[in-house]
């Protein structure tokens, strides 16, 4: 146990020293650094009718901070730092420590607390023939809008209303091999009792199409994963993902499949879907054997959209749908009016059945 | 005999001016966009009614191979970057470190929630290569004397099926021009505002599209700063860039 905590903060040392020296080259190139960032605020209304008990309506608000740091014009190296500070009111401070995951940290509890998730911090550096990073930072290997079994380093938050990704705490090698060919490599760190995996990816466009494979493997859950990926067009966008998954002590082999389709009609109406299918076995707080997202949106003019996004799972018959009404009503000020309703069964009282909202992003 | 020789004269020489023909015109339009590398910046005004939102970018290019890089300055969009190679486009989106191919049928779509598509938006191929023209009059716009031409798509890639343009017969600048869809649905229309002298080319610094599809709404595209044919370094175009 003392051994592995040693091992553990030795690695938090040398992360830290290689990071601090990315940071000092990235932060002298000679375009300097650049910060911007954004401010939100939302504020909603739950609806609660659980069988058995009297109806709710509850108040939940959150007010958040994005900052965002990183070179400009990166040529040798580069630094970008991503963190969301938000405070959370009413029903949102109540869940908050049962939504709080272990990267997020809890500033200060209270009727009203103030969180901070570090998305991204992380240090690049450019030679010749690879470019390194090593930090928390987002890797995006699925060709899916949502629903990407490729997906292992960062995953989607279904519960936001944009879908944003996870950091993840890893090491990537990135060697290019021609104008839009490469191979990834990745690997997290060995923390504690919590998995990480290393992989290897390699990426492609052939006759207009992106294509990729990648190999990876889970360490502490000693699971194998192989799987490939496409993105194209014929008539309509189409993606697909297929994915094999070995685990070494069960001997158990799954198969996870995805195929989408986007389509536009005269730039006006625009249509989304994508299904996975995921063979019995490591069960999700919401996916289950037959999963189909569904994304509709029609564009009013410029400043103004309105869009239909649903998400269902089944047998276990979850499903997650939103409305919503988008409007750029200022410079750099976006409002959107939300409709959402929930019916995820693993996630009981903590989520609401229905949620009328609005939000208001400012960007800086 | 003499007055003979001379009206026959006159005859050809007016023939050869009157011989001029749609693909001439075309090539000569075309000279107006022959450059090697361009490097500029560029801001988007999307007006709706009274309202308008502003994009900034950095626009990188080179004609060889039909490469370009686009990167959005502006608060909302900052750091966001479109790499087109020939006809493939990719978007980066530096949140979600994520590069989105933009699909076929897909390039139709407003940049940035513009009137302008990403088609429009990065077209460099000649129109003498996609389109068969037809001269099919004259008219005077702004007060410049113009051909009138009538483009056809020769194949499924042109972007519309057919234009008709606008073109002054002085420095071959097609201040006007409509698109339509196969179906003969008016789709947009792109106006010059502005034609700045670099050179021995004519450049459009400042355009009006109006998406008829869409009530009370255009983008202007104005070209603040551009410099062309300084070299360019060639690793900008590719993927691995694109990421960084």
């Amino acid at each position: 146990m003392k051994a592995g905590r040693m091992n553990a903060q030795r690695h938090i040392a040398a992360v830290v020293v290689v990071t601090a020296f990315f940071a000092i080259e990235g932060a002298t190139e000679k375009s300097g650094l650049a910060a911007h960032g954004s401010l939100q605020f939302d504020a909603s209304g739950w609806y609660r009718g659980h069988a058995g008990a009297d109806s709710t309506l509850l108040f939940a608000g959150t007010n958040m901070l994005t900052l965002t740091i990183r070179t400009l014009q990166p040529k040798s190296a580069k630094v970008e730092g991503l963190i969301d500070i938000y405070q959370v009111y009413g029903t949102y401070a109540a869940l908050v420590h049962s939504t709080a995951n272990d990267r997020t940290i809890t500033a200060l509890s209270g009727s009203a607390p103030i969180l901070a998730d570090l998305r991204m911090l992380y240090g690049a550096l450019y030679l010749p023939w690879a470019d390194i990073t090593l930090g928390r930072q987002v890797v995006n290997y699925g060709k899916g809008m949502l629903l990407s079994p490729l997906d292992v380093f960062s995953t989607v938050n279904l519960f936001e209303l944009s879908f944003k990704r996870s950091g993840s705490d890893i090491v990537m090698a990135s060697f290019p091999l021609g104008e839009v060919s490469g191979i990834d490599a990745v690997t997290g760190f060995p923390i504690g009792n919590s998995d990480y995996a290393t992989s290897l990816r390699a990426f492609t466009t052939l006759s207009g199409w992106d294509v990729s494979a990648a190999g990876m493997y889970r360490h502490h859950s000693r699971e194998g994963i192989a799987g490939i990926a496409f993105k194209g067009d014929a008539v309509a966008g189409l993606t697909g993902e297929i994915v094999t998954r070995y685990n070494r002590d069960s001997r158990e082999w799954r198969f996870e499949a995805m195929a989408g389709a986007d389509y536009s009609i005269r730039t006006i109406f625009f249509f989304g879907t994508e299904y996975l299918y995921r063979q019995e076995g490591t069960p999700h707080p919401v996916y289950d054997r037959h999963n189909l997202f569904v994304s509709l949106q029609y564009v009013i003019n410029d400043l103004m959209s309105v869009s239909l996004v649903t998400l269902a799972a089944l047998p276990e018959e979850n499903a997650l749908a939103t409305l919503q009404y988008s409007w750029d009503i200022l410079q750099s000020v976006n409002t959107i009016l939300y409709l959402r309703n929930y019916h995820l069964k693993g996630f009981g009282p903590l989520l609401p059945q229905g949620e009328a909202g609005v939000r208001v992003v400012i960007h800086f | 005999m003499m007055k003979m020789k001379f009206l026959y004269l006159v005859l050809l020489a007016t023939t050869g001016i009157a011989a001029i023909d749609g693909n001439e015109i075309l090539k000569k339009m075309d000279l107006n966009r022959t450059w090697k590398s361009i490097v500029s910046t560029a801001k988007m005004e999307i007006i709706v009614d009274d309202e308008v939102r502003v994009k900034t970018m950095e626009i990188s290019g080179l004609s060889e191979g039909n490469r370009s890089l686009v990167l959005f300055t502006n608060a909302e969009d900052e750091g966001t970057k479109y790499l087109m190679l020939g006809d493939d486009l990719w978007i980066y989106f530096p949140e979600e470190n994520d590069v989105v191919k933009i699909s076929g049928h897909m390039l139709k779509e407003g940049m940035m929630g513009s009137d302008v598509s990403y088609e429009d938006a990065l077209e460099a191929d000649k129109l003498s290569d996609k389109y068969d023209v037809a001269i099919t009059g004259e008219e005077a716009y702004n007060g410049n004397d113009c051909h009138l031409l009538t483009l056809t798509a020769k194949g499924k890639d042109a972007p519309y099926f057919k234009r008709v343009m606008w073109v002054e017969k002085r420095r071959f600048i097609a201040w006007k021009e409509e698109l339509f869809a196969k179906s003969g649905r008016k789709l947009k229309v792109a106006k010059v505002l502005e034609v700045k002298e670099i050179g021995k080319m004519w450049y459009p610094v400042k355009v009006e599209m109006i998406n008829t599809l869409r009530k009370n709404s255009r983008t202007v595209f104005t070209t603040e700063s551009i410099s062309l044919d300084a070299p360019l370094d060639e690793s900008m175009f590719t993927m691995r860039n694109l990421r960084r």
